[in-house]
């Protein structure tokens, strides 16, 4: 199957909540094209949000859909969000609550250096002190700071060694 | 103090069985008392019938005695009267006669008498001795069959004693099982709620060695370095 997403639009959506804000404003607009009178431009300015609206419109325009077609669109509309429901995930934990910027960096990070698709799922635990817990393409990380210490203690869980008094 | 419902559960068990023990024995206490009394009953029932036998035996014999005396006084007379004819020196002899024929009846009736008394002092001796042979076996009969009902019972109430015992090592043992059970899932817990406050006070003691809290910048610098080392992994994947 042919690609239509555009590494314009791609490189917006740092995490898998991007991308869930994004199909479900593709959505509402795929069910206004049905509407009588309705203008599939006017209906992407209305609905998409400011920081995807021109990626989109690129999008379509590279793809050179007849967008006076509504199923045309709604086709392509579908393609769109299948292809970004694809894209790799990568499962990150961290121990503080990141803010976008520090998730815009850490996504770039990772498209520059491992993946050009990459998304984010980010959660969050304090437990782990620092650094992050990683699980992409069926490969596990743990560069906790709380692991570290551990391995610093000897190897070992730290609760057993405290009940071990050592 | 509290006691755990096995415990009393067992407990009220051992009072039941130590009731129908003494149950039991006041039981046949009350029967051997029966058994005593209808046995003196039968005593005094039996000597009173031999004293009967013996008064209706001497009052016999005193009869018989003076019938064959007042035979012997009507035989007498007749004599004399059918030898009124006599001679005194008949006579004399007849009253020497008659004289030796009554001593003659007095030792007779002396030697019935003698032998009568012998017959009934052997009667009485030999009644004296069954009597005792009697009242021997049945009171060893009944010695045997209490010492048999108290050796039943000792061997019932042993066995009683024993599966109690055994219930209750088992009880025991169960509730030890459950006890230890609960202490597990208690460590298991604590141990939970300790793991999380140890990764707080680590936190804490972390942020206190550190002399601040860990910055944004820290925890950059720290993650950054990890995908550093994610991106060797990768490479060395490859």
């Amino acid at each position: 199957m042919e690609k239509v997403l555009c590494q314009d639009l791609i490189d917006l959506l740092y995490t898998s909540s991007d991308v869930s804000e994004l199909c479900g404003e593709l959505d509402v607009i795929g069910k206004e094209l049905y509407k009588v009178g309705s203008n599939f431009s006017a209906s992407l300015s209305a609905h998409l949000s400011s920081r995807f609206l021109v990626a989109v419109e690129k999008t379509f325009k590279d793809s050179q859909i007849d967008t006076s077609l509504p199923q045309n669109v709604q086709t392509f509309l579908t393609s769109i969000c299948s292809e970004l429901k694809g894209l790799p995930i990568a499962h990150i934990r961290f121990a503080f609550d990141p803010t976008s910027n520090f998730v815009a960096d850490v996504s770039q990070w990772l498209r520059e250096n491992i993946d050009k698709g990459i998304v984010l799922e980010i959660t969050v635990d304090k437990h782990i002190i620092g650094g992050f817990l990683l699980d992409y393409d069926g490969r596990y990380w743990d560069l906790s700071v709380r692991t570290s210490f551990e391995k610093l203690f000897g190897g070992g869980n730290l609760v057993y060694l405290v009940r071990r008094g050592t | 103090m509290f006691i755990s419902e096995p415990i009393f559960f067992l407990l009220i068990i051992t009072i039941i069985l130590l009731s129908i023990t003494l149950a039991v024995i006041v039981a046949s206490y009350i029967v051997l008392l029966q058994k005593f009394r209808r046995i003196e009953r039968d005593r005094s029932r039996l000597d009173k019938r031999i004293r009967d036998h013996a008064t209706v035996l001497l009052h016999n014999a005193h009869k018989q005695a003076l019938s064959i005396v007042a035979n012997a006084h009507e035989k007498a007379k007749q004599l004399l009267r059918s030898t009124q004819e006599f001679t005194s020196e008949s006579k004399e002899q007849l009253s020497a006669t008659l004289s030796e024929e009554e001593k003659a009846q007095e030792a007779v009736v002396k030697d019935a008498s003698k032998e009568f008394s012998h017959m009934y002092e052997q009667f009485l001796h030999s009644l004296e001795q069954d009597t005792s042979a009697v009242f021997k076996t049945t009171i060893e009969g009944m010695e045997k069959d209490i010492e048999s009902e108290v050796g039943d019972f000792k061997s019932t109430l042993l066995k009683d004693t024993i599966a109690s015992q055994l219930q209750a090592e088992e009880k025991i043992k169960s509730a030890y099982a459950a006890v230890e059970k609960q202490i597990q899932e208690y460590k298991a817990d604590k141990l939970k709620s300790i793991d999380a406050a140890f990764y707080e006070m680590v936190s804490e003691s972390v942020k206190e060695i550190l002399g601040k809290s860990l910055s944004v910048d820290d925890h950059r610098d720290v993650i950054f370095k990890g995908l550093e080392q994610v991106k060797r992994d990768l490479a060395n994947k490859m």
